[in-house]
């Protein structure tokens, strides 16, 4: 079968293919064996070393400007200036202040007017136009006088217009918001939006951005009954 | 038989003596070695063929090993160690396939 294996002569042949085998074999075993007991970076070559020391430089030097600018963050609250802490706190009241309507605001925004002579118009179809324009952005919203705030609440009127969180609103509407104009006019006027509902329901609707308009309204805030901060 | 033999002995060496590869080979051993399989699967092919002729066997073997073992070293001191042995396994696996087709041809008739 094996015409090249026959012969004395050949038996030395055979036996050096059996040492070069011999060598594979134990290299094989101990490269194996090399392998599992040493971790990757022993037998890791120059360029892949430097490739992960790197990475570790980079993910330390993000880590370390994130580790500043907590501590500067934090150093500012603990030794900030009287002055700096009043500052910061008179903002943080002023953006509350203009979320919770205790406040007249100005800005730019829209002013949305709904004729509505034959009193077609329901709480929903107004509530659904503040949601709207909530989406679009507007951070503060007036309907004819009544400053709309997170606790508003809207009820169809008992004889005509519509009640808002307890005071009558009689037709025509007109709701001022303020905040990216052209967005909520979009937001009003998406198909099938309020706009359509409105003139499908009989009344007219009509928008008008501004760049600079004045809301006076304000809420008087009531302190919570129920609900108190964790800190 | 002998060859056969001589694996098992290598194997049974490496496994009772636990060897240590001397860290200055450690990058090149086994590309050395998928080297060396690529010439025992030739080895083999020619068997079957009947063509193996022992002298070719190992001086390819010899070759192989050092050939690959100095491209890799090449490649490190050139700075491309990591692509160039990459490449030098990609080139002898796809020998040792070829190898294996023809063995399996030859072997099982498919």
């Amino acid at each position: 079968m094996r015409p090249v294996f026959r012969g004395p002569r050949n038996l030395r042949r055979q036996i050096v293919v059996g040492l070069v085998c011999v060598l594979l074999g134990f290299a094989v075993v101990g490269t194996a064996q090399t392998n599992d007991t040493t971790g990757v970076l022993a037998t890791a070559r120059e360029s892949d070393l430097i490739q992960i020391l790197d990475d570790l430089t980079q993910r330390r030097t993000r880590l370390e400007a994130e580790t500043r600018s907590l501590v500067t963050a934090r150093d500012q609250l603990l030794a900030g200036s009287p002055e700096q802490v009043i500052a910061q706190t008179r903002a943080r009241v002023d953006a509350l202040s203009v979320l919770a309507g205790t406040v007249p605001v100005y800005g730019p925004g829209i002013v949305v007017r709904l004729q509505d002579p034959q009193g077609v118009l329901d709480a929903s179809i107004i509530l659904d136009a503040v949601q709207e324009l909530r989406d679009a952005g507007a951070e503060a919203i007036d309907i004819n006088g009544q400053r709309i705030i997170v606790s508003t609440w809207f009820a169809d009127g008992h004889t005509r217009g519509i009640d808002i969180s307890g005071a009558t609103v009689t037709p025509p509407y007109v709701i001022t918001a303020i905040g990216e104009g052209d967005t909520m006019a979009a937001a009003l006027r998406i198909p099938g939006g309020v706009a359509d509902a409105v003139n499908a329901a009989g009344a007219h609707f009509s928008a008008q951005t501004s760049a600079d308009m004045t809301i006076d309204s304000i809420v008087q805030p009531q302190r919570p009954r129920y609900a108190a901060p964790t800190s | 038989m002998i060859p056969a033999l001589g694996l098992l002995v290598g194997v049974l060496l490496g496994v009772v003596l636990q060897p240590a590869v001397p860290l200055w080979l450690q990058p090149y051993l086994p590309i050395a070695i998928v080297a060396a399989l690529d010439a025992v699967f030739g080895a083999f092919r020619a068997m079957l063929e009947q063509v193996f002729d022992d002298r070719v066997f190992v001086v390819s073997f010899l070759s192989n090993v050092i050939v690959a073992a100095l491209i890799v070293f090449l490649g490190d001191q050139l700075g491309v160690g990591a692509q160039l042995s990459t490449g030098v396994v990609v080139v002898l696996s796809a020998r040792i396939f070829s190898n294996l087709a023809a063995i399996r041809r030859r072997l099982f008739k498919a």
